[in-house]
């Protein structure tokens, strides 16, 4: 403990050593350059330098020290104190308080820039953090819910009296719970994985026309349940890019489009080339949405149906854009309440 | 009965598909990891094993393999917790048949192994059974209620393929790249004209139809009138 103690005295101290011998340098050099020059116009006035009187000298050497100490003052205000006050405010940061902010009203523009970027930085730092928690929060009610639930119908299943049909209900009821709270484990876990990675996979190359089959095919005990029947123009096109994280995108997308729509409806799928993209269009005639809800979909657990009855967690479009994101590929969005939506996903190529 | 060695080092989820086995007419032998299975393997028959891929010691996938490289053909139903298609990928490529995200469903379990074995069984009598109509491997025969048709060997393989997975929908591509693989210059065309000279064939067959899926493919089911 004491060490730390001495460091930090040693730090001051160097710090008031610092200036000081600052002072005195910069006092002497200028005393010895006006010494210097006095004695030069003396000598060339005809003089000797022993004709200069004692108290000229002390008056000189004063004059000196005031200067040498403007000058000190001068840099130690726009060079060691901003400096100060950067590495006492990149501390608090460090600890955890991201409302450090610094002033600077100096002229030096390099310090002005050093300050507005710092100030910069500690804005996102806490925004982040403010994200982090955010989600956090988010997780653990998202998990709650599902979890109170099935606690809930196992508890109502302790009945032995109950009637079989009852009994069923609550079974499936907590089956799918279960369903619920594996899904969003999968997406979290996918989130994650995508928003830690640093660098993507090796790009493969592949037909983008067939994965979107496979992904229709996957998805088909979801969609022969609604009776729903899919349009699809896919020529055949050659894509390379991440094809496994694509696939989570499509997946994403089309089952959203089986989810929101009613039995016997039609969900499009068109693939499109153009000189610099592929275009694909998913489209339904599903409950479509509103201009609220369309500004909020990519957001992470929003759920367009606030009563959370149906399947989803929030995640799936919010994952769907970060890997677009990631890509280099974009997403866009047409809805109008029950008319149905379009996703338009474009890949560069 | 059919011998299903279950290699699972989750005593109680090992416990569980045992049961569940039992309870559906099987003899369930348990494992608890791959050194375990191995020794299972050289003492009993089995008809084929459910495993789980993250063990101690060697993975689902090792073991898979090292069967694989020992000559043991019994279908492999793989078991794993990470729902990426690459670890589906990895799996099929080690040998294994079939793959199942847990938490597992038991229904399903029970469906995958009966169809596995079914399959099995097809692929060593080198026949399959759909309701009434026998297809006979070795002489591209299929005998139904009508009588018995020799096929091509295309246009038998094909109808072979979609009654193996009766209801999985295959695309174009999957067929013709399966069927025709790489050697022929097969094309679309090649293929509609088989389809439908296998529909022409069996239209008085009341076992089975030939759905086509617009825009995404072909599949086999059963005939309903």
């Amino acid at each position: 403990m004491s060490r730390k103690i001495d460091k930090t005295k040693m730090r001051r101290y160097s710090k008031m050593v610092r200036k000081l011998m600052f002072s005195f340098l910069i006092t002497l050099i200028v005393f010895s350059l006006i010494l210097a020059l006095v004695g030069y116009i003396v000598v060339q006035l005809g003089g000797s330098v022993t004709h200069l009187p004692g108290i000229g000298i002390f008056i000189l050497f004063g004059l000196c020290f005031l200067m040498a100490s403007a000058a000190a003052y001068f840099i130690i205000w726009n060079f060691f104190k901003p400096l100060g006050d950067i590495s006492k405010a990149s501390k608090k940061i460090a600890e955890g308080d991201y409302s450090a902010r610094l002033e600077y009203g100096g002229d030096i523009a390099e310090l002005a820039d050093a300050v507005e970027n710092f100030n910069y930085m500690a804005q996102e730092l806490g925004s982040v953090e403010m994200i982090r928690n955010d989600f956090i929060a988010n997780v653990s009610h998202e998990f709650r819910t599902p979890l109170s639930t099935l606690s809930g119908y196992l508890t109502l299943l302790q009945d032995s009296s109950l009637p079989d049909e009852e009994r069923d209900e609550y079974i499936r009821k907590a089956f799918f719970s279960i369903e619920k709270l594996n899904d969003l484990t999968d997406n979290i876990l996918r989130l994650s994985k995508l928003e830690n990675q640093a660098s993507l996979d090796e790009p493969v190359t592949y037909r983008l026309d067939e994965q979107l089959r496979e992904c229709i095919v996957m998805l088909e005990p979801k969609w022969s349940a609604k009776n729903i029947e899919f349009e699809l123009d896919l020529p055949e096109q050659t894509y390379t890019g991440q094809r496994s994280l694509l696939f989570q995108v499509w997946t994403n997308i089309i089952s959203n489009a089986i989810k929101f729509s009613g039995n016997g409806s039609t969900v499009t799928i068109k693939l499109e080339s153009t000189e610099h993209h592929y275009k694909v269009y998913i489209s339904d005639e599903g409950i479509g949405m509103t201009e609220e809800q369309l500004r909020h979909i990519f957001d992470k657990f929003y759920q367009a149906d606030s009563s959370r009855q149906s399947q989803g967690n929030g995640l799936g479009l919010a994952l769907c854009k970060e890997i677009l994101d990631k890509c280099g590929g974009k997403i866009f969005v047409t809805s109008k309440q029950n008319a149905g939506s379009i996703f338009l996903i474009q890949l560069k190529k | 009965m059919f011998n299903i060695l279950v290699v699972e080092d989750d005593k109680e989820l090992c416990g569980l598909f045992c049961r569940t086995l039992i309870k559906n007419g099987y003899n369930a032998i348990p494992a608890h990891d791959a050194s375990a299975a191995l020794d299972v393997l050289e003492k009993e028959y089995i008809d084929l094993m459910i495993s789980d891929v993250m063990m101690p010691g060697m993975s689902g996938f090792e073991l898979v393999k090292a069967m694989r490289v020992g000559r043991m053909d019994m279908p492999v139903l793989m078991i794993t917790a990470k729902g990426d298609i690459n670890d589906k990928e990895q799996g099929f490529k080690s040998g294994a048949d079939d793959y199942m995200v847990k938490p597992i469903d038991l229904k399903e379990m029970l469906f995958r192994v009966a169809a596995l074995l079914r399959r099995a069984k097809s692929a060593s009598e080198r026949k399959l059974t759909f309701g009434e109509t026998l297809l006979e491997y070795d002489t591209q025969t299929v005998s139904d209620a009508n009588g018995s048709q020799i096929l091509p060997l295309k246009e038998f393989q094909l109808l072979y393929k979609l009654l193996s997975y009766p209801g999985q929908i295959f695309t174009r591509q999957q067929i013709l790249d399966d069927i025709w693989g790489f050697e022929d210059v097969a094309d679309s065309h090649t293929l509609d004209v088989h389809i439908s000279r296998l529909r022409e064939r069996f239209k008085k067959n009341t076992d089975f139809r030939i759905v086509t899926i617009r825009g995404l493919g072909y599949r086999a089911v059963k005939y309903e009138s």
